[in-house]
């Protein structure tokens, strides 16, 4: 018994000690993975700077790769197009980080092993250097090229004022020529094909333009057996009264002949984001449906040319 | 051996209590001061909102590692508990500027040849038509 309690009074510190080292945390949370050294460039790393030097037969550094980098890139945005007018103040601060890495180097130049330090501070002031160089021709190059973009928009700005004269222009039926379908059905005649051909030719020429397709019918109601073929395939017209289902017969016809339009025009080789075609029936005449006469003029498709307003983001 | 399940009870509350007696840490929990990356970092989103990743990735991906060079010595040194010496001080000065340079050139480059691409799409669209073209009335 006298035992006991040393040996629990051991056991017992021993397992407070323990639970203190178990659960002891670190108090700064774990770096970041840093990037492998040979990554960095010059200007981080001494070693990886050291690494630059240009060394003669006998291994003695005779200069500095990030040096003659900027060097180049100096003397190249010196001679690019614009720099002087458009990014002077890169251009400025290149040329002065310039001069002040080859002041840097010149101070270790004859022993620039000796000086990992030195080196350093070379290849950071030579990045420098670079990277304004760098900046100051992407500068010029943007400015040059927005001072182009403004010259090119200009000239399709005129050319819109010019391609405008025929923006909302009805061709067909008109200065194109008349659509026309076999009696009953969807199927162009002869002579449409020529409109079509037509039609195709001009948005070739015009790549900006679009058309709008637009079938018509006159208001005469559909014989009983098409009617009745017609609720067969749209059971969900059923309930609507008899004007109704008449109207939707003449919109489904128009639309069929729309869509024959739009076909034809693709066959021509148009793109189909270039051509909208709709059915509206009989609910846009241009003719009275009292007269054979107006109810003929009213059975048409309508091909107008429409021009999009450009996109000018950039 | 009768003793055996008190010297485990004792066992496991002296574990217990050694794990709610641990004191605060000598140093106290301190993630280093970021702000010190901040003109890099919002030059590096500067550029990449502008499209870098696509018109610039080289110096983008160039500015990112420097960055990641400079926090990573922000870490370290507070994980030894110290302040930056002169030494580390301008290695981090160093290391930002580079990156916020960087990716500047991301953001020119971007912007360059952002207006390229347009200017070539126009141009292209301007080619694609004579201008006298347009004048012919439609046949």
């Amino acid at each position: 018994m006298n035992r006991t309690y040393p040996v629990l009074g051991l056991v017992i510190s021993a397992a407070w000690l323990g639970g203190c080292a178990v659960w002891q945390t670190d108090p700064v949370p774990p770096p970041p993975p840093p990037p492998a050294a040979a990554q960095l460039g010059e200007g981080d790393v001494p070693q990886t700077v050291q690494d630059k030097l240009r060394r003669n037969d006998q291994g003695e550094p005779v200069g500095f790769a990030a040096l003659d980098a900027a060097e180049q890139a100096v003397n190249a945005a010196q001679r690019t197009t614009g720099v002087d007018e458009y990014a002077p103040e890169p251009l400025k601060q290149a040329v002065q980080t310039l001069d002040a890495a080859r002041a840097t180097w010149s101070g270790i130049a004859d022993d620039p092993l000796s000086s990992p330090a030195g080196l350093a501070e070379v290849g950071r002031q030579a990045h420098a250097a670079r990277r304004w160089a760098q900046i100051a021709r992407a500068d010029a190059r943007r400015e040059t090229g927005l001072r182009q973009l403004a010259i090119v928009s200009n000239k399709l700005d005129a050319r819109d004022a010019v391609d405008q004269r025929w923006a909302g222009t009805m061709v067909a039926p008109g200065e194109f020529g008349e659509l026309v379908f076999a009696t009953g059905t969807d199927r162009l005649t002869g002579d449409s094909m020529a409109v079509v051909d037509r039609v195709a030719t001009f948005l070739e020429e015009h790549p900006r333009y679009r058309v709008q397709v637009v079938g018509h019918t006159d208001n005469t109601p559909p014989s009983a057996g098409n009617l009745a073929a017609f609720l067969d395939d749209n059971p969900d017209l059923r309930d609507l009264d008899r004007g109704e289902q008449a109207a939707a017969y003449n919109r489904a016809v128009s639309q069929r002949r729309a869509d024959a339009v739009r076909a034809a025009l693709l066959e021509q080789g148009v793109a189909d984001s270039r051509i909208d075609a709709e059915g509206r029936g009989a609910a846009d005449p241009r003719a009275s449906n009292d007269s054979a006469g107006g109810r003929r003029a009213n059975r048409r498709v309508e091909i107008t040319l429409v021009l999009p307003p450009r996109n000018t983001d950039s | 051996m009768r003793r055996m399940p008190i010297v485990l009870l004792l066992t496991c509350l002296g574990l217990v209590a050694g794990c709610a007696s641990n004191p605060e840490p000598m140093v106290a929990p301190q993630a280093p001061d970021e702000s010190r990356l901040a003109s890099a970092r919002a030059a590096i989103e500067e550029a990449a909102a502008a499209g870098a990743e696509r018109l610039a990735p080289g110096p983008l991906r160039d500015a990112r590692q420097r960055l990641t060079a400079a926090r990573a010595l922000l870490y370290q040194v507070a994980g030894s508990g110290q302040s930056l010496s002169d030494d580390q001080q301008a290695r981090l000065e160093g290391l930002v500027q580079a990156a916020t340079l960087d990716a500047r050139y991301a953001l020119s480059q971007t912007q360059a040849r952002a207006v390229q691409t347009k200017l070539d799409q126009l141009q292209a669209e301007l080619d694609a038509q004579p201008a006298a073209q347009a004048e012919e009335a439609p046949r």
